[in-house]
Parts: C-alpha cells; sequence; structure tokens
C-alpha cells in the first residue's frame, strides 16, 4: 500500500499549556478508512489539526505525499488545502448567508472543476435542498451538505474532527455509512476523529490516543457494517 | 423530494460565494454599518462643507489678482524730488506706478477718488467703460444699485456734475485707505475712478503713493534681491510690503482651507480608529468563521480583500454623502464671506485635489488599519481560530490594572466599574469622545466670545471720538481741536533680521483721550519703557521685560516690555513721544496724529471715527461666530457618535452577561443599572481629565489662529462654559441610555437575547 500521510515525531505545545502532543509518528495509507479514539483531551483533534497542516507542529515534521507539508508557506498550504483535502468538523461550519448550492461551492478548487454536483447530491440526498439556507436545515442534513462541501473536490484526503458528534443516532449512521461509501466510490483515504466506540469499529484501522500519546494501533481484521453499530 | 436542477458549478464560484458571505456578514451588521458611514459621512462633510467654500474663491481670488496684475508693494517716497531715480532702480525688475488718491466729502458720503489704474491693480469693469475725459467718473456696480442709479447718469459731487461712463470691481477689493478709514460699504464710503485730469482740474488735496509688482515674467529670485531691504533705504518714508488690500479675504480662504485639512486630519484619525475597532471586534467575533475559511483554503489576502473592499465601500459612500450635503451647506459660509469681505463673485466650487484628498484619504487610511486588523488574525493557524485561543489571551496588563484599579470602590460600582473598563479599546473610545466634545465646545465658546472681548479691550480707555492722522509729522497746536491728544506714529518691524511682522509704533505724549490701562483702570505709565497690549502679549506670547527687537526708520532699536496693559491696538508697541520723536530723528513735539472729540477741519485729513472703528471690530466677529457654530456642531456630531458606538460596543461585549443575569431573574432595570449607568460617573471622569488638555489645546489653537491671521482672537472660559459642556455630555447620554435602555429591556426578556446579537 502507499503511504499518503506520514507523521515524524510531532510535538505540539501550547503556550499556557501542557503538551498536547508528544512526539507522534504514524503513518497513513491511501484508502484507509482510519479511526482516532481516546478520552476528552488527549489530544486526537490536534493531531487530525497538524496532520491535515491547519496548525504547526512545535517539532517534527508532516508529509503529504513524500513531501514536507509542515515547511510549506502559506500559498502552498492553501493549494493543499483547496485541492486535495476535505475537512468535516462537528459544528458542520456551513456559512449561513449562502444557499446549500453556494456552501458546496465553497469547497470547489480556482478551476471549478470538480465532483458533478447533480452526483453528488444525489449520493448525500441533498438534491432538494439546494436552494435552502443552513438555518432551515436538520443538523443530519447539514452534515450531509459540510460532506458533500469537503468531496466536492474529490480530494485525496478526508479528515473528519467528530463529524457526527451533534447528530442523533440514525443520522450518524447514515453519515458513516455514507463515509464509508464515499471511500469505497472514490477511493478517498479518511482519517475520523471520535470519542464513540462503535463507529471505531466501522474503521479499517483504529488508533487510540490518551494524555497525547499514541497507547493503541490496531487494525481491524472484521470491521462492522454502519448499520450494526449498536448506539449507546 | 423536489424538482431537481441541473447545475455545475463554474470557475471561481467558491471565491464568489466567499465573498458573498463576507459582505452579507458585514453589512448584516447594521448598527456597526450605520455608525462607520456615519463617521464617515461626518468627516467627509466636514471637510467638503468648508472646501466647496474655499476652493473655487481660492482660485478667483488667485486669477483676479494675476489677472489684474495685482500689487505686491506700496512706498510713498522721502523725498518726491528724486521719484525718477528710485524707480529706475526698481524697473527693471517690477512695474511700478504713481497712485493718486483724493477725499471727497459729499453730504452724507464719502467718495474716495482715484486715478485710472493703467498698469496695477487693473480694475475689472463690469458695465459700460472706464472713464477717458475729465467729465467722467466709474462707480462700483453695489453704489449704483443702492442709489438707484445706471450708466449714463449724472452724479453731483460737492458741486461738480460727473457722468457715470462705467462700473468697476477692483482687485483691491479691500482697499487700502490711506485716510485711515474703515473699509468702504461701497455705499457710504466708496471708491470712485476718475480720469488722470479731473484732480488737476479740481484742485484737491490728493495723496500720491506708489504701487509696484514684480514685472510678470521677473524670475523670484530677482525681486527678492532688490526689495528684501526697504526698510534700511532712506528714499523710503514708507513701505508696506503685501498690502493689507485683499489679503483680508485672501487670509480668511487661507485659513479656512487650513481648517478643512485640519477637520480631514482630526475626523479621519477618529474615524480610522473607530475601523480599527470594528475590524479588531468582528475578527475577534467571527474568528471561527474564518479559521474555517483559512481551513478550506482560502488564504488571508483573498479574505483579506474582501474585507478591505468593504471598508472602501462604507468610506466611500460616506465620503460621496458628506460631500453632497457638504456642497448643500456650503453657500452658509460662502454668505458669510459675503458679508464680510467685498470681492466681484462668491463661487461655490471644488478642486479635483480636494475631491480626490477629501474621499480617497480616509478611504485609504480606513483600509489600511483595517488590514492591520484583519490580516494578523488570518495569518494565525486555522485550527487556532476554530478552536477560540485567540481569545484567550485577553487578560494581560491592562485587566490586571482594571482589577487593582476598581478593588477600591464601593460594592456597587465594582463590577459594573470592572465590566466597562475590561477594554483597552472601549476606555479609549470613550476618552476620545468625551475630550473631542469638551475640546470642541470649549473652543467654540471661546470663539463666541472673542469678539465680544476683542471689541472690548479695543475700545476701552478710548474717551477720544476721532483719531486723526496726517501723512507727515506736524508741529505746533493742532487746529480747530478744542480738546485733543497729540501721538507720534512709525510703522517698525518687529524681529530682528527678518522683519517679518510689522508694527505700528506708537509715541503717546500728554493727554486724557486715550489711556494704557491695567486690570484694575489705572494708567500705565510709559515713561520706563514700552507697553503692549494683552492682544498682542497673547498672541504673539511677549511677556513682561521680554526685549522686542525691532527696526524702526532703518536703524535697529530694542525696547523691553515693562507692563502689560488690558486695552490698545495688538499690533502696536507703545511708547514716549520723546523717545519715539529721538529714534525717528524729528522734533519732540512733533505729532502724526491726534486723538480728538472733533473731526478734522479739512476733509482731505484722513481720520477713523470711534463708531466706525467699533462697526470694523464687529464686522469680524461674523467669521468667528461662524465657526463657532461649526465648532459646537461638530462637538455635538462627534459625540453622539462616538458615545454611540461605546454603548453598542460595551452592549455588544456584554450580550452574555446579560443573558446570565436574565436568566438568574435580574430585571431589565437592574442589569442597564449594573452594565450600562456605570458610564455616567465614567463620563464625568473621563471629563475632569480632559478639562486641562482640552482647554490647553483649544487655547493653542485660537493662539495659533491669531499669529497666522493677525486678528486677534483670545481665549476665555468660563464655569459656566465648563458646566455647559458636561451638560450637554450627559445630555448625549441620557438620549443614548434611552435607545439602548429599551434594547435591553425588550432583549433581556423571554427569546430575546439572540436579537440583541442580531442587532449588533
Amino acid at each position: 500500500m502507499t503511504i499518503l500521510l506520514k507523521a515524524e515525531k510531532i510535538g505540539k505545545r501550547y503556550s499556557d499549556q501542557a503538551s498536547a502532543l508528544k512526539s507522534i509518528s504514524l503513518e497513513i495509507e491511501q484508502g484507509e478508512f482510519t479511526a482516532i479514539v481516546g478520552p476528552s483531551g488527549s489530544g486526537k483533534s490536534t493531531l487530525l489539526a497538524v496532520m491535515s497542516g491547519l496548525a504547526k507542529p512545535s517539532t517534527g515534521q508532516v508529509l503529504y505525499k513524500e513531501n514536507e507539508l509542515t515547511s510549506w508557506n502559506a500559498k502552498q498550504l492553501s493549494r493543499f488545502r483547496r485541492r486535495e483535502m476535505g475537512q468535516v468538523f462537528q459544528a458542520y461550519h456551513l456559512l449561513a448567508y449562502l444557499t446549500v448550492e453556494e456552501n458546496i461551492t465553497l469547497g470547489l478548487p480556482d478551476s471549478g472543476k470538480g465532483y458533478p454536483l447533480n452526483e453528488l447530491t444525489d449520493l448525500l440526498e441533498i438534491g432538494d435542498l439546494l436552494d435552502r439556507f443552513p438555518g432551515q436545515l436538520s443538523g443530519g442534513q447539514q452534515q450531509r451538505v459540510a460532506i458533500a462541501r469537503a468531496i466536492v473536490k474529490r480530494p485525496s484526503i478526508l479528515f473528519c474532527d467528530e463529524a457526527t458528534g451533534a447528530l442523533d443516532e440514525n443520522s450518524s449512521k447514515k453519515v458513516i455509512s455514507l463515509l464509508h461509501r464515499i471511500r469505497k466510490t472514490l477511493g478517498t483515504t479518511i482519517l475520523f476523529v471520535t470519542h464513540n466506540g462503535e463507529i471505531a469499529r466501522t474503521a479499517q484501522r483504529v488508533i487510540t490516543m490518551n494524555n497525547g500519546q499514541l497507547v493503541r494501533d490496531v487494525r481491524n481484521v472484521r470491521p462492522i457494517a454502519p448499520e450494526e453499530m449498536a448506539w449507546a | 423530494m423536489g424538482m431537481k436542477k441541473s447545475r455545475s458549478p463554474q470557475q471561481g464560484s467558491a471565491v464568489r460565494s466567499l465573498n458573498k458571505q463576507l459582505r452579507k456578514r458585514l453589512y448584516s451588521g447594521k448598527g456597526h454599518t450605520i455608525a462607520l458611514l456615519s463617521i464617515a459621512l461626518l468627516t467627509s462633510f466636514m471637510y467638503f462643507f468648508v472646501s466647496f467654500s474655499v476652493d473655487r474663491n481660492r482660485s478667483n481670488e488667485l486669477e483676479y489678482a494675476a489677472r489684474q496684475h495685482k500689487e505686491e508693494f506700496r512706498f510713498v517716497l522721502a523725498d518726491p524730488e528724486k521719484a525718477d531715480t528710485v524707480i529706475k532702480r526698481l524697473q527693471p525688475g517690477y512695474d511700478i506706478e504713481q497712485r493718486s488718491i483724493a477725499k471727497v466729502v459729499s453730504g452724507d458720503r464719502t467718495f474716495f477718488i482715484i486715478n485710472r489704474p493703467r498698469l496695477l491693480n487693473l480694475p475689472n469693469v463690469t458695465a459700460g467703460s472706464l472713464p477717458e475725459a475729465p467729465g467722467e467718473i466709474a462707480v462700483q456696480p453695489k453704489f449704483l444699485e443702492s442709489n438707484g442709479l445706471s450708466v449714463g447718469s449724472a452724479l453731483e459731487l460737492r458741486g461738480n456734475e460727473y457722468r457715470i461712463s462705467g462700473t468697476f470691481t477692483l482687485p483691491d477689493y479691500e482697499v487700502f485707505m490711506p485716510y485711515g478709514n474703515p473699509v468702504q460699504d461701497s455705499v457710504s464710503a466708496t471708491f470712485v475712478i476718475a480720469a488722470d485730469r479731473t484732480f488737476s482740474n479740481r484742485g484737491d488735496e490728493v495723496q500720491t503713493y506708489y504701487a509696484g509688482a514684480a514685472k510678470r515674467d521677473a524670475r523670484k529670485s530677482e525681486i527678492v534681491q532688490k526689495v528684501s531691504e526697504p526698510a534700511e533705504d532712506p528714499a523710503f518714508a514708507f513701505w508696506e510690503k503685501e498690502p493689507s488690500s485683499g489679503l483680508g479675504f485672501r487670509q480668511a480662504l487661507e485659513s479656512n482651507a487650513a481648517l478643512a485639512r485640519m477637520f480631514l486630519l482630526l475626523f479621519g484619525a477618529v474615524q480610522s480608529f473607530i475601523f480599527y475597532l470594528f475590524f479588531n471586534r468582528f475578527m475577534l467575533l467571527h474568528r471561527e468563521e474564518f479559521g474555517f475559511l483559512l481551513a478550506l483554503g482560502f488564504t488571508a489576502k483573498q479574505i483579506g480583500a474582501a474585507l478591505i473592499r468593504f471598508t472602501c465601500a462604507v468610506s466611500f459612500a460616506g465620503g460621496v454623502a458628506g460631500l453632497l450635503f457638504g456642497f448643500a451647506a456650503s453657500p452658509l459660509l460662502n454668505r458669510l464671506y459675503e458679508e464680510s469681505y467685498s470681492f466681484p463673485v462668491y463661487e461655490i466650487g471644488l478642486n479635483p485635489g480636494s475631491a480626490v484628498s477629501g474621499l480617497i484619504i480616509p478611504m485609504v487610511l480606513n483600509a489600511a488599519v483595517a488590514a492591520v486588523a484583519v490580516l494578523p488574525v488570518l495569518r494565525r493557524d486555522a485550527y487556532t481560530l476554530l478552536h477560540g485561543f485567540g481569545a484567550r489571551a485577553a487578560r494581560g496588563i491592562w485587566k490586571d490594572a482594571t482589577i487593582r484599579t476598581t478593588e477600591r470602590l464601593p460594592a456597587r460600582l465594582r463590577l459594573p466599574m470592572r465590566i466597562a473598563l475590561r477594554k483597552w479599546s472601549s476606555v479609549m473610545l470613550s476618552g476620545s469622545a468625551v475630550f473631542l466634545m469638551t475640546l470642541l465646545f470649549i473652543t467654540g465658546f471661546a470663539l463666541y466670545r472673542s469678539s465680544e472681548i476683542a471689541t472690548q479691550s479695543q475700545m476701552e480707555g478710548n474717551l477720544y471720538k476721532y483719531d486723526i492722522s496726517y501723512s507727515e509729522p506736524r508741529t505746533g497746536t493742532p487746529e480747530n481741536h478744542s480738546e485733543n491728544m497729540p501721538y507720534l506714529a512709525s510703522p517698525a518691524y518687529l524681529g530682528g533680521a527678518d522683519r517679518s511682522r510689522p508694527i505700528r509704533l506708537i509715541g503717546l505724549g500728554e493727554g486724557r483721550l486715550f489711556t494704557l490701562n491695567d486690570a484694575d483702570g489705572h494708567e500705565l505709565s510709559l515713561a520706563d519703557g514700552a507697553v503692549i497690549s494683552r492682544a498682542a502679549s497673547w498672541m504673539y506670547g511677549i511677556r513682561i521685560v521680554d526685549t522686542l527687537d525691532m527696526r524702526v526708520s532703518g536703524r535697529a532699536r530694542a525696547l523691553t516690555v515693562r507692563q502689560i496693559s488690558e486695552n490698545g491696538d495688538p499690533s502696536a508697541v507703545y511708547i514716549s513721544r520723546t523717545r519715539l520723536a529721538d529714534w525717528m530723528g524729528v522734533g519732540r513735539m512733533q505729532y502724526s496724529g491726534v486723538y480728538s472729540l472733533e473731526p478734522p477741519a479739512s476733509s482731505d485729513t484722513a481720520y477713523t471715527g470711534l463708531a466706525q472703528k467699533k462697526a470694523q471690530l464687529e464686522q469680524s466677529a461674523v467669521s468667528n461666530r461662524s465657526s463657532a457654530v461649526i465648532n459646537q456642531i461638530a462637538g455635538m456630531a462627534v459625540g453622539c457618535l462616538l458615545l454611540y458606538l461605546v454603548l453598542l460596543l460595551h452592549v455588544q461585549d456584554s450580550t452574555s452577561d446579560m443573558r446570565t443575569l436574565a436568566r438568574l431573574g435580574y430585571q431589565p432595570k437592574q442589569i442597564r443599572h449594573l452594565l450600562i449607568d456605570v458610564y455616567r460617573p465614567l463620563l464625568i471622569g473621563f471629563y475632569l481629565l480632559s478639562l486641562w488638555p482640552a482647554i490647553r489645546l483649544g487655547e493653542s489653537i485660537l493662539r495659533s489662529t491669531s499669529a497666522q491671521t493677525g486678528d486677534y482672537i483670545p481665549f476665555s472660559v468660563g464655569i459656566g462654559t465648563l458646566l455647559a459642556v458636561l451638560f450637554a455630555i450627559l445630555l448625549l447620554y441620557q438620549i443614548m441610555l434611552a435607545l439602548f435602555g429599551r434594547l435591553i429591556r425588550k432583549e433581556t426578556a423571554y427569546h430575546g437575547v439572540r436579537r440583541v446579537r442580531r442587532f449588533i
């Protein structure tokens, strides 16, 4: 398998806090669905931010397709974010003054080339929502729109930070199943941060963090289907 | 499922969506947008209101002066017999023209008849033609109109009849009067142009002087070289560079142009500060959204450009609105010029340069401060913004100082005061609002009172009714004056070698008709040295025991100021008559003027009536009062805007506190007391802190204006003024309180708190 993303001894320290990450090394293979789990404050969101280039590590480096992402300037980082990667957050971050369609096109690169909008909206079942504003959508619908925005550019890698954290059981299952479908159909690599153990059971690989360190990294020999998740 | 539309994203659609989101986000804060627009409008209005009334008049005045070949200096020869030699010496670089002027009193009107200028100060013919034959004269249009005459009518002047050949305006519109009379009003005292031979035919006593100006093609260096030392040249009995005629209007225009620039600078700075505060807050409030936009891959430049476009749009829209309002209001100032000066035409107009300055400079400044506020935030890690880590750095020196300062306050004030003072920007804004209001009001009041004080100081101690002056010093008893007080006067230059400040040196003799008095009304003695008026002391910063270096009759002299009088001419230095006679090299009993209770026997003798002098002083009061009104309006507008912003920001900052207090069961009144009422003592505190610097700054503004324009504009401030300023501040606060109080009442009700955010 090809290594898409690689972290080498990365550490992150905020000025007024203890270390959020302590010398973490990690390799992410292309096309893999990886779940990062751990308790609150364990450093999983920080790890995702550093791996996706949203935050600079205090020490170490991150390589994307063998290029050192952590040494890129603002322009290179911007190009990477616009063309190569997608992000899905717990808080959706849909822009209030834009319609669903405009929110989705916000994810396109400058060339305007991306996933055909009709196919994408069919895949995500949001075709009839395109002219609505975020305030008129349910949480599940908003998250599907956020996913559409993240994948419309056909990213190589998708970073999801507690993407189902604000959703109910049904919506969560729908979103997880959607992400798995995207990985299969588009070959997108997915890095999914969650504190939900059931979601982790659907992933091919599960990384467990605690206190800023990797404590476990296991491959799921038999991942369960999203529909099989037992919600607490 | 609804109908599906066929959609295909196009190139650049992401950036278009980004711009739309930011534009809508920015304009959704109506309160802020209105405040930003208003401050941009106010800045532009203050600048254009003045500039519209200055620019066109200024270029008209310069063009008029150039077209008419306006005189640049005047002189009277010490020995008229040597006229040819002296004039020949000047003629290579200058045009020199002899001027004759005769004063003729006919009935209740005074005419100043001048020979027809052919080289300098060429009259502007407005109807008919200039007189050619001895029986013809030309008059000013205002005179013609007010007397129901027309071109071709006959006019009787002391028994002789003249035909009016035409009407004219003179370039030296505020014309030099060698007879010492006040400015002509074109009706009861007016200039008349006569053909050259009219004078010799009438046999009147004619006064002669020479007017000069650099030849149109002369080089500046040549000019400076040749007229740089006239005061030392014994050939001239009198020399005046830059004659005061016409300069009054030019000076007024120039001083107003400076005022416009000051408005642009001052209000521009306040405006930029407000834009900075707005963006500072805006970025803090929406940092998560910006973090997300960065995470999507938009660059700081792309996001910043949208914000700067908004800044430019608001600045420009406010600027254009201010320009239109300024245009609409500018006739007010133009009318004041019309009342105070006699220029042929008054027009409203704007130079392209002023238009660009007024619209572009504030816009560029605002864009620059917006960039300063926005870009550092956008250059942070997207993750830092997304998780709000930027807001955590708030506790610092300022907060610690606030906590320490408020610890000693009574319990009921401690928390509200801590909340009000927690942000340095809010404190700065409140302080600026109060300081600017105090400064503008105090300066406005002082300007309003200045005319009264100036008139009083120049009229006090004058028991005479007429100030009669002679062109040459005389000896013997002044004729036909039952009671009189002779004096000797000489032009002099203050300031040693540069001689930049012309003054009048007056040697007072014995007499009761004019005395220089101290504050208690006691007469001051001239025996020990010089006495200057309070006005001169204030304008030029001269104090007791200062030594004045001056040049009198071409020789350097030094004088020590012994006393300062409460009254007297602002441009005069008073010494004893005997000392001045010695300096001038004339007999100690000679005099060049007389203070008298009766007018001169000869109608051709120059004099100034006390009533005329008073009228002249009152004329200059008009412009001071108009400036006072402008200042006060500006003060009110700035105060309103800034106090509104202070409270708006405060309410905005306190939204979550309000929500918490409302949930804890606090009534809107109690919330208002905790969060808003604290501003009353705070504003009073700022007012007290502002008083001293505002008084000092106001004083120095009026002093420098006085020194620049030569117009005595004394500064005064009384307890009434100070209370009025405080009252105005508290009144504005009460108005704002009513506005925000209602809002808090409404918004802290159930479901209401969200709307506070929307309003903001």
